[in-house]
């Protein structure tokens, strides 16, 4: 016997999410059932609200309930630097350092024509006309260090470099607070290739 | 230093390397379990019992790849969800617990002593070494590029666990790219901007591919006065035995000409790579010839002298690994000595380091010369069940 159609379909659809496999789903759609209507009503809400509600920046691209973000409407950052991310997790990742007071461009991926996804698809149109529009002084190129990560990167360069003095990338190094004996030869290859000058 | 000098004799008995293999749901073993004490270990049993298997799977903890399975899935028990390859260890300084699980999807899982590691492919490798020889080497002369290529790259993952990732990444960019130039047929792209997008490919294939092109000609380089010698010994002198890589693009050891080249090349064949709508330049496509007497061997050699330069080829890998690494690789026939005739297997048997721990599989043990089966111990195998049987004295 199998489980009744709507309890199929419930675990169908929790096991689209990323990482969720066959047994988290069932479990998950379990903890469904078993839980208070008031309670699962609730969280149907909260999901129909964040698809409606949460938006694209209109500035960065980034996630956002209005329509510019946090970031971009906070008047104490330096629009004058842009740093370039894929994902708005990437953003999150470079502001929980606090070391950035920049503003962002958040490109919604990366060129993968594996996955069909080109140049066109990422919010690229958007960054040139925000760079050709204001005067920015610098841009930081904050991606991925996979093939198409690095694709990107490349990319990204040639189309900027007309437009922008200054761009940058981030730094290859040692992780901070890790014993050089676990490093991976690449890391530590690219960590000699970039050393620097003591103090 | 001679061979015999650095075996080491413990309580009596020598140290393999190997120790033990346990397989679980791997190909036709739901559950395999090997110990081994003994040098020598002959596999017996009729064909497709899964003799094969079991030289494979110790292959794969030397290699980080299989040399007959397409993808990962193959090597999984049909309708199980991961195989299992457990092995115990005794290098020259540690021992050594590897774990590993091969999942239908291609995902692995590594453990090394119980820490699970991160990379499962690149920390696999540099731990273990081994000589596959099995019946379908004799078609490497004769074989397309890419057995060749599989030859190379697996021997080289072995001494330099750098080259992988950088094959790797390798890979990836072809593939990207190629993946590029198909759906440039349907989205209709203008020539400028695909050329564009192009070149963010290439300049990730020039930087990897060079270093690849680079490293196999070392290794050729490495290998091929050794592989000479013995094909001397084999033919008493009557045939000279030399190797060249084959590049399509002009290969050179110079980083920076060897990049400019790649460029080049890259450049010039952009119409066909679009025509095409795959990559046609780079270490790929690559290939290696062995010449016989300043002759092809792929269209010149006689059957009895490609199974010699294979011979030659195989051992000189073995003393390639065994002086980089220091220590002496685990050596795999498979089935060979059915297809070797009596002088070749004398050759081989006499050539190779005293201490070496061989496992050999046949489907006869009158196969196999009888010097070679003292103090060997001997499995039978039939339908991915073991049985021991008495060890030969």
């Amino acid at each position: 016997m199998s489980f009744p159609k709507p309890l199929l379909k419930l675990i169908e659809e929790f096991q689209k999410f990323p990482s969720v496999g066959p047994k988290s789903a069932q479990r998950m759609a379990f903890h469904v059932l078993n839980r208070d209507l008031l309670h699962v009503e609730e969280l149907s809400k909260a999901i129909l609200n964040a698809k409606i509600q949460i938006k694209r920046c209109l500035i960065c691209q980034n996630l956002s309930a209005d329509g510019s973000c946090e970031i971009c409407s906070n008047t104490s950052r330096n629009t004058g630097t842009i740093c370039v991310v894929s994902e708005p997790k990437d953003l999150m990742a470079i502001e929980r350092t606090n070391a950035f007071r920049g503003t962002y461009h958040v490109l919604g991926g990366l060129i993968s024509p594996l996955d069909g996804i080109g140049p066109e698809n990422l919010s690229i149109t958007e960054l040139l006309k925000r760079v050709s529009k204001n005067n920015i002084s610098e841009i930081i190129l904050a991606l991925d260090t996979s093939v198409e990560g690095e694709a990107t990167t490349l990319y990204l360069h040639r189309i900027l470099s007309p437009v922008c003095k200054k761009i940058t990338r981030l730094g290859f190094g040692l992780p901070a607070g890790s014993e050089l004996e676990y490093a991976d030869e690449l890391t530590l290859i690219r960590a000699l290739e970039t050393r620097s000058e003591v103090g | 230093m001679p061979w015999h000098i650095s075996t080491v004799v413990c309580h009596n008995r020598l140290i393999v390397q190997l120790n033990k293999l346990k397989l679980v749901n791997y190909r036709n073993y739901e559950n395999f379990e090997g110990n081994f004490d003994h040098l020598k270990t002959i596999i017996i049993g009729q064909n497709a019992q899964g003799k094969t298997n079991i030289l494979e799977a110790i292959n794969i903890l030397a290699t980080a790849q299989s040399d007959r399975a397409e993808k990962d899935s193959d090597l999984v028990l049909w309708n199980k969800e991961h195989a299992l390859i457990f092995a115990m260890i005794q290098t020259k300084d540690s021992e050594l617990e590897i774990a590993l699980q091969i999942n239908p999807s291609g995902r692995r899982k590594l453990k090394i002593n119980d820490v699970t590691k991160k990379a499962p492919q690149a920390d696999l490798l540099g731990n273990f070494f081994s000589v596959m020889f099995s019946c379908d080497d004799l078609y490497l002369i004769k074989g397309s590029p890419s057995n060749r290529r599989n030859w190379l790259d697996s021997v080289i993952f072995q001494l330099d666990s750098k080259y992988h990732r950088t094959m790797q990444s390798y890979q990836k960019s072809v593939t990207q790219k190629n993946a590029l130039l198909k759906s440039t047929r349907e989205t209709g792209l203008s020539k400028k901007s695909l050329k564009e997008q192009i070149e963010v490919w290439n300049d990730q294939i020039i930087n990897s591919g060079s270093e690849i092109i680079s490293t196999r000609l070392n290794f050729i380089e490495e290998i091929k006065p050794i592989a000479k010698e013995f094909q001397d010994n084999i033919s008493r002198y009557t045939e000279e035995l030399d190797l060249i890589y084959k590049c399509t693009i002009s290969a050179c050891n110079d980083k920076e000409a060897l990049q400019f080249l790649f460029k080049q090349s890259l450049e010039k064949s952009f119409e066909e790579e679009l025509s095409r709508g795959q990559s046609v330049i780079g270490p790929h496509r690559d290939d290696l010839t062995f010449l016989i007497n300043g002759k092809e061997a792929k269209s010149f050699a006689s059957q009895g002298q490609q199974r010699s330069i294979v011979l030659a080829v195989k051992l000189a890998e073995l003393k390639v690994i065994e002086k980089r690494k220091d220590e002496i690789p685990v050596l795999l026939l498979d089935d060979v000595f059915a297809e070797l005739d009596e002088s070749r297997q004398d050759f081989l048997l006499h050539n190779l380091p005293e201490n070496i721990q061989t496992f050999l599989t046949t489907t006869h043990i009158s196969n196999i010369q009888k010097e070679f089966l003292k103090g060997a111990q001997i499995l039978e195998i039939k339908n991915g069940k073991v049985t021991e049987m008495a060890k030969c004295v």
